[in-house]
């Protein structure tokens, strides 16, 4: 019988020939936190200084709190993609009907296919930048690093939830693209990813409370810039990821069986 | 019955090319979504690096930054939605197994890649009115003031044709190879500054001047730049202006070369990719 680990396992074995033959793949995951960071930093000291970024948004080390922040950013696009992303090739090639129709409960082909990717792009981009940081802060830059990366992984969870919602809309809606791809982006910029939240207007202040990634930024802050964390803050941060990880997962759960029911009953595969 | 089989080849001809219009105008509408997302997903990531960047200036440089910023996005959203709408989309256009229909009644494939270019071309015109929009709620100058507006034009003009042939050339090599999606979007992230679009290649560093120099755009950007703001050109206008056309001609007659070489190359070797027919 067909069980989830089945899925988990097909997946591990997917990806590992798809780094295996997608060198590229591979090579730019460890660029781009820097490719991000470049960027940033070039068209901000062409036009201003880095001292001025660090009073703005009140951060010791601008390049090791850019670095985090990118991968933070990175991670919840990887997590997001890797499951709604899955469903769109697999709808493009022709396999998804097929996938589908194994005994399995199609929620559950799409967290477990998405949750290999999801974790282990998170521990490649933060494998990235652990030179920076070892640079930038020597071991304590390391243990930061590894820091941010479980608050990471633990941000991962009410996206997954809000991954699966997305996935089963793009069935529904049929379009070439992910549709639901700007939700992403959307949630970075109200995060405040490389900037403080109240440059933002009221509106989209009140918004990036609901948003996850605000409490993984607002974390991964405090630990880039603090030699001993505040706990009081960190907790709160933590806290209220935990808080959102049961209401989107809640909320996942009673959509998803009226949206398989949907996909089912329209043909969308 | 010469002169008829020469009418009837430019009927077909132009049937071909009113089909591929056609085509991609319905695209357009069927998938509005799709396309609406993009022109959110582009114009969503802008603003992130837009307020990352304004965090490192003054409070008073902002007012002064912001023109350069609005026309760097202006044409990195021109180059960007060319080399996705048109290099990207290959990757989709293979795997479809559209390569083996449009030979199947005779269409080029290149003919329909080249006319995603009106899709690129739209994505790029509503970004940039979005973008405008963003941009100007936080400028108190205002951002369309144009010093010489033949040279904007000019400039954006032949920015487009050296996009549009960019992303024909990616296309072109991806018939062969595959091209990695993550390298676009590096190259992509490279162009905003090496590539002389945000600032000015005066103002950029000693060695990675030397590398904006030798990327086409930079030269259609100081045109640009000349026309908006009124910023030196880095060379002799003059120099700068032959300079842009004749890299603008060199990029179009190379995509046209590599597509016709790459067609009659997968007409006899087959495809890398494998479509679904």
């Amino acid at each position: 019988m067909v069980n989830w680990t089945h899925i988990l396992r097909a997946q591990i074995f997917s990806i590992k020939c798809w780094y295996k033959n997608n060198r590229w793949m591979l090579i730019s995951t460890f660029v781009w936190p820097y490719l991000m960071v470049g960027t940033l930093f070039g068209v901000g000291l062409t036009l201003g200084s880095i001292d001025e970024y660090a009073r703005k948004v009140g951060v010791a080390n601008p390049a090791l709190y850019l670095l985090a922040s990118s991968v933070v950013a990175m991670s919840s696009i990887y997590i997001m993609y890797s499951i709604t992303g899955f469903i769109l090739q697999n709808r493009w090639i022709g396999t998804l009907p097929y996938i589908f129709l194994s005994p399995v409960k199609a929620h559950t082909i799409m967290i477990f296919s998405g949750l290999p990717d999801a974790v282990l792009s998170p521990a490649l981009t933060t494998t990235a930048i652990l030179p920076a940081a070892i640079y930038f802060e020597g071991v304590t830059g390391a243990w930061r690093i590894l820091i941010i990366l479980l608050i990471i992984i633990l941000g991962m969870l009410p996206l997954m939830g809000l991954s699966v919602i997305i996935a089963s809309l793009l069935l529904i809606l049929k379009e070439e693209s992910n549709v639901m791809g700007s939700i992403i982006p959307f949630m970075l910029l109200v995060s405040g990813v490389y900037y403080p939240l109240e440059v933002l207007p009221r509106i989209l202040q009140l918004i990036s409370r609901a948003v996850p990634t605000t409490y993984v930024i607002e974390a991964t802050k405090i630990v880039s810039t603090y030699l001993i964390p505040e706990a009081r803050l960190l907790m709160t941060a933590l806290y209220m990821i935990g808080l959102l990880t049961l209401g989107y997962n809640l909320m996942a759960a009673s959509a998803i069986a009226k949206l398989d029911r949907i996909i089912k009953y329209r043909g969308a595969l | 019955m010469e002169g008829f089989r020469g009418g009837f080849l430019k009927y077909q001809t132009i049937n071909k090319l009113r089909a591929v219009l056609w085509l991609h105008t319905l695209r357009i509408w069927r998938y509005k979504y799709s396309f609406l997302n993009m022109t959110l997903n582009l114009i969503i990531w802008v603003i992130i690096f837009i307020l990352g960047a304004l965090m490192f200036l003054p409070s008073g440089g902002i007012a002064r930054a912001l023109p350069i910023i609005f026309w760097g996005i202006v044409m990195w959203n021109i180059i960007s939605s060319a080399v996705w709408l048109i290099g990207g989309w290959t990757d989709f256009y293979l795997s479809q197994g559209f390569f083996e229909e449009h030979t199947v009644t005779n269409t080029s494939s290149f003919l329909v890649l080249s006319f995603r270019a009106i899709a690129g071309l739209v994505l790029s015109a509503l970004a940039t009115v979005f973008t405008y929009a963003i941009i100007s709620s936080i400028s108190a100058r205002n951002l369309l003031t144009a010093q010489n507006p033949i040279f904007i034009m000019l400039g954006l003009t032949l920015l487009t044709a050296m996009a549009i042939s960019y992303g024909l050339i990616i296309s072109a090599i991806s018939f062969r190879i595959g091209v990695p999606n993550m390298m676009l979007d590096i190259m992509n992230f490279l162009l905003l500054i090496v590539g002389g679009l945000a600032t000015s290649i005066s103002s950029i560093p000693e060695p990675l001047r030397y590398v904006a120099l030798l990327i086409p755009y930079s030269y259609a950007a100081e045109l640009v730049r000349y026309g908006t703001i009124g910023m030196e050109t880095y060379m002799p206008l003059n120099t700068t202006l032959t300079i842009t056309f004749s890299l603008t001609m060199i990029m179009v007659a190379a995509s046209l070369y590599s597509m016709k070489k790459i067609e009659r190359y997968v007409s006899k070797n087959g495809l890398k990719a494998v479509g679904r027919m």
